[in-house]
């Protein structure tokens, strides 16, 4: 490949998605710079470049920023402002299935990480151009991130205040005639006191632009804004030179180039009081509904206002009457191209379904996207690798990387209890109340089961409660074909009462677990007896315990409900005057919002310390015991987490235990299944625990 | 230009191993190196190809020959659309090759400027390395071992996005 000359490797690199692109940056030197040179940036890369899938940016913000609301307002309102943390951005590629829509997560931000250092106010996306994001924060800062190196940049601030004028409008916006990015504020001078009731307006509005690389924004004087009461903008859609807006249900356009603001040709009105806009084929594009219909309006030549053509109009859309109650929180966010190139494509969110319609058929596909916190935006984003040191280097800022700790589980919860459905398949059921089961991993692989008889209600003419028998084992080896039961066990039920929800802990040819008489009983796997075998140490609450293995150490973590936690390790195993004191807090610094916290299991830091896996709701976090600080970046939503317990992958193939019982999964009827399979959860951007100076 | 198809006049390459190949005018067009060479009026004699051999040459001209064949879209505004297909099916089955050769075309196709080969073999060459890792890379194109980066370079250039590779 060293022969070609660089306009052939450009070409080359210009077909590739940025992934790849990146990819062959690391490839060898003259790859790496080529890739790097502006002139491939700015000309090829940002022309073409269509191979990337598609993604989309989503700004969301945390679910406890607004703990009375669980439902976003219907009606388009933008609430986010009054929210004050400025959430997560959250990059996805859009992937097609045969039956639907994959969203594949490549990173997130959370912008309200403390790490970021930005201020603890909400934030608005303004646009999304060449694979920029404009962000903009009370009172007057805006950003432009590039998620793709990881950076951002802070604009210098605006000349009209927020003291003295009020932000109406903003928008962000690409020309390709001059190669400018430019961002636009526009705003109006605050009445006097005396005039703030009235419906009228002293001042007329004002535009302010700042221009990429230049040092200050530029006012430009009044524009011949709708004079209305203003409610609060919408993100602009850039396209052909010009930024544009729905302003009142009209179209409203800045000329990039000529600096212009002007009204813009509309399409004719449809009723709809509910209006997006977007870029479809290339072309402006703009989505009306109300209640039961929507319609896509498409401009074929662009500012030709005869070229509006009505390309899907659906007069009873799937808010059909008798669903209307169901879809009432149904939201519109954003416009894409469908993901074979022919249809339209809605972004939509329902509740907390992340959806996409399509519009020629009508029909939607719900995403694996669950539970996105409260989405504000979401943009179509065309990844790029424009660097933003050429804007300013000394404006430019990494994210706070984290220090590698990138946390990979695999809910295994969901294979053990598989796997466990294919093992008692067409074995007697026993018959009794199924106290434990669990499947451990040791030199011979078993599954442990065990239960008690049922009790039949007759006995009530003798008035006391019925006596239960002790609770029997079966042991199931994998590669066998029977369970094998090994009788009662020498406890009583009431003292084998077990901790729900628990998951027992293999440990030193041992399975370990509380119960509920405070003890740790063990089932040994040489002899496969089941026996007491230490005391658990105390907490003040016996039901706030969990058992891990720390360091090769076996450990308890107690909790209360009032905030102190304790982290015990037994640094003898098996001696019960060894339980120690790890880490004792009176007072734990996990914020109120956690209060319903669960911890779920204990985990080996990356370098040192202690982590606890906890879910709060259906949020999980990670928890750095030894230095109080919660681990949590990008807190993927996992509906709500019952269990997670540490997970080693191997290769170990399941056929060598009997071919004939092992099945693959089916992609089609084991949705959720496959869905926790094929998904990593990824707790990546953690904090890091000292930050650096 | 004369369109008569049996007077056709013939254009004569030589390939570097020396091996000719006498072709019609009409398909030594789809080359703009050749195509000026003929306004030039100095493609009377062969015209030797240097650093092309036979094998990559003979490549060529089974694609100049079939696009020489097909309808141009310029020429006429509804093209069969069977004819566009057809030209499809065919790029996707010439490109079917081995990389060196690949790259041989790509070579040729540049030195003899012909747009559209260029475009379909930058295209195969992305297609196949596409969503490769740095090193599947190198081995696919034979990435040249004295150009690599040293490994704090390579580290660094990770760590630009270190996103990509998660």
């Amino acid at each position: 490949m060293s022969d070609f000359d660089d306009n052939i490797l450009w070409d080359i690199f210009s077909r590739l998605d940025v992934k790849t692109i990146i990819y062959c940056k690391c490839a060898c030197k003259r790859w790496r710079d080529l890739v790097l040179d502006p002139h491939f940036i700015n000309k090829l890369h940002l022309l073409r470049s269509l191979a990337s899938p598609q993604s989309l940016i989503i700004h969301g913000l945390q679910r406890e920023d607004y703990p009375l609301m669980n439902n976003y307002g219907h009606h388009g309102l933008r609430r986010e402002v009054s929210f004050r943390r400025p959430g997560f951005l959250k990059w996805v590629e859009i992937q097609q299935e045969h039956d639907g829509c994959q969203l594949n997560h490549v990173r997130s931000h959370n912008l309200s990480d403390n790490n970021c250092n930005f201020p603890k106010f909400g934030m608005i996306t303004v646009g999304s151009v060449n694979g920029l994001i404009c962000m903009y924060q009370r009172p007057d800062r805006f950003f432009i991130f590039n998620p793709v190196f990881e950076e951002y940049m802070t604009l210098p601030k605006p000349k009209l205040v927020e003291k003295r004028y009020h932000l109406i409008n903003y928008g962000f916006g690409f020309s390709m005639a001059s190669g400018e990015y430019k961002v636009i504020r526009i705003c109006r001078k605050r009445n006097p006191r005396s005039q703030i009731f009235l419906n009228t307006y002293l001042y007329p509005p004002e535009i302010e632009v700042y221009t990429l690389g230049t040092d200050q924004w530029r006012t430009l004087g009044p524009v011949p804004y709708p004079d209305r009461y203003e409610t609060a903008a919408c993100s602009s859609i850039s396209l052909n030179g010009h930024v544009h807006w729905i302003i009142w249900g009209k179209i409203y356009a800045f000329d990039l180039d000529m600096e212009t603001f002007k009204a813009f040709p509309s399409p004719t009105a449809t009723g709809d009081c509910n209006k997006i806009l977007g870029v479809l084929k290339g072309c402006l594009s703009q989505f009306s509904w109300s209640k039961f219909r929507f319609t896509v309006f498409v401009m074929r030549e662009y500012g030709i206002s005869d070229s509006w053509y009505q390309e899907v109009h659906t007069p009873e859309s799937i808010l059909r009457k008798e669903e209307f109650e169901r879809w009432s929180t149904w939201k519109p966010l954003c416009l894409i191209n469908g993901l074979n190139g022919t249809t339209s494509n809605l972004i939509a969110v329902h509740e907390n379904k992340f959806l996409v319609h399509c519009l020629d058929t009508n029909t939607y596909v719900q995403t694996n996207l669950l539970h996105i916190y409260s989405t504000s935006t979401v943009m179509t984003y065309h990844p790029k690798l424009l660097k933003l040191h050429k804007f300013g280097a000394d404006r430019v800022h990494p994210f706070n990387k984290s220090y590698g700790l990138i946390l990979k589980f695999i809910l295994c919860l969901q294979i053990i209890e598989y796997i466990a459905y294919l093992l008692t398949l067409g074995i007697l059921d026993p018959g009794g109340r199924l106290v434990g089961r669990r499947l451990v991993v040791g030199e011979e692989y078993k599954v442990i089961q065990i239960y008690r008889k049922r009790v039949k209600e007759v006995s009530t003419d003798s008035g006391d409660p019925p006596s239960h028998d002790p609770p029997e084992i079966e042991v199931y080896t994998l590669g066998t074909d029977h369970w094998r039961p090994l009788g009662p066990v020498p406890y009583s039920y009431e003292r084998l009462c077990p901790l729900l929800n628990r998951s027992s802990i293999f440990f030193h040819g041992r399975v370990h677990w509380i119960f509920f008489d405070g003890g740790i009983y063990g089932f040994d796997f040489d002899d496969e007896t089941f026996q007491y075998l230490f005391q658990s140490p105390p907490s003040r609450d016996e039901y706030y315990k969990i058992l891990g293995v720390l360091k090769g150490r076996l450990c308890q973590f107690t909790w209360s409900s009032c905030g102190e936690y304790t982290l015990w390790v037994m640094k003898e195993y098996g001696i019960n005057d060894s339980w120690y004191k790890e880490v004792a807090v009176a007072q734990s610094l996990i914020p109120d919002v956690y209060s319903y916290w669960v911890p779920l299991c204990l985990i080996d830091g990356p370098s040192n310390g202690s982590i606890l896996i906890f879910s709060h709701g259906s949020v999980f976090l990670a928890y750095h015991l030894d230095t109080n600080l919660i681990l949590q970046a990008n807190m993927m939503r996992l509906f709500y987490t019952k269990t997670a317990i540490p997970y080693r992958p191997s290769f170990l193939k399941l056929s060598n235990f009997g071919a004939h019982r092992v099945h693959a999964f089916n992609r089609v009827t084991t949705n959720s299944i496959t869905y926790f399979l094929s998904k990593y959860i990824i707790l990546s951007n953690m904090s890091n625990p000292t930050p650096v100076a | 230009m004369s369109t008569s198809s049996s007077s056709s006049k013939k254009i004569v390459l030589k390939s570097a191993d020396n091996e000719t190949f006498e072709i019609d005018e009409i398909v030594a067009l789809e080359s703009q190196a050749i195509k000026n060479m003929i306004e030039d009026e100095c493609a009377d004699n062969v015209i030797p190809l240097g650093n092309i051999d036979s094998k990559t040459l003979s490549k060529i001209i089974e694609y100049c020959k079939k696009h020489a064949e097909s309808p141009k879209k310029d020429d006429n505004a509804d093209i069969d659309e069977k004819a566009v297909e057809d030209l499809k099916s065919f790029d996707a089955e010439f490109a079917k090759v081995d990389m060196p050769l690949i790259q041989d075309i790509l070579m040729a196709a540049n030195f003899l400027n012909i747009d559209n080969l260029i475009g379909l073999m930058c295209r195969t060459i992305a297609d196949r390395i596409k969503g490769k890792t740095p090193e599947e890379i190198r081995k696919i194109l034979n990435i040249n071992k004295n150009d690599l980066l040293s490994p704090e370079q390579e580290a660094k250039a990770r760590e630009e996005n270190s996103w990509a590779f998660d």
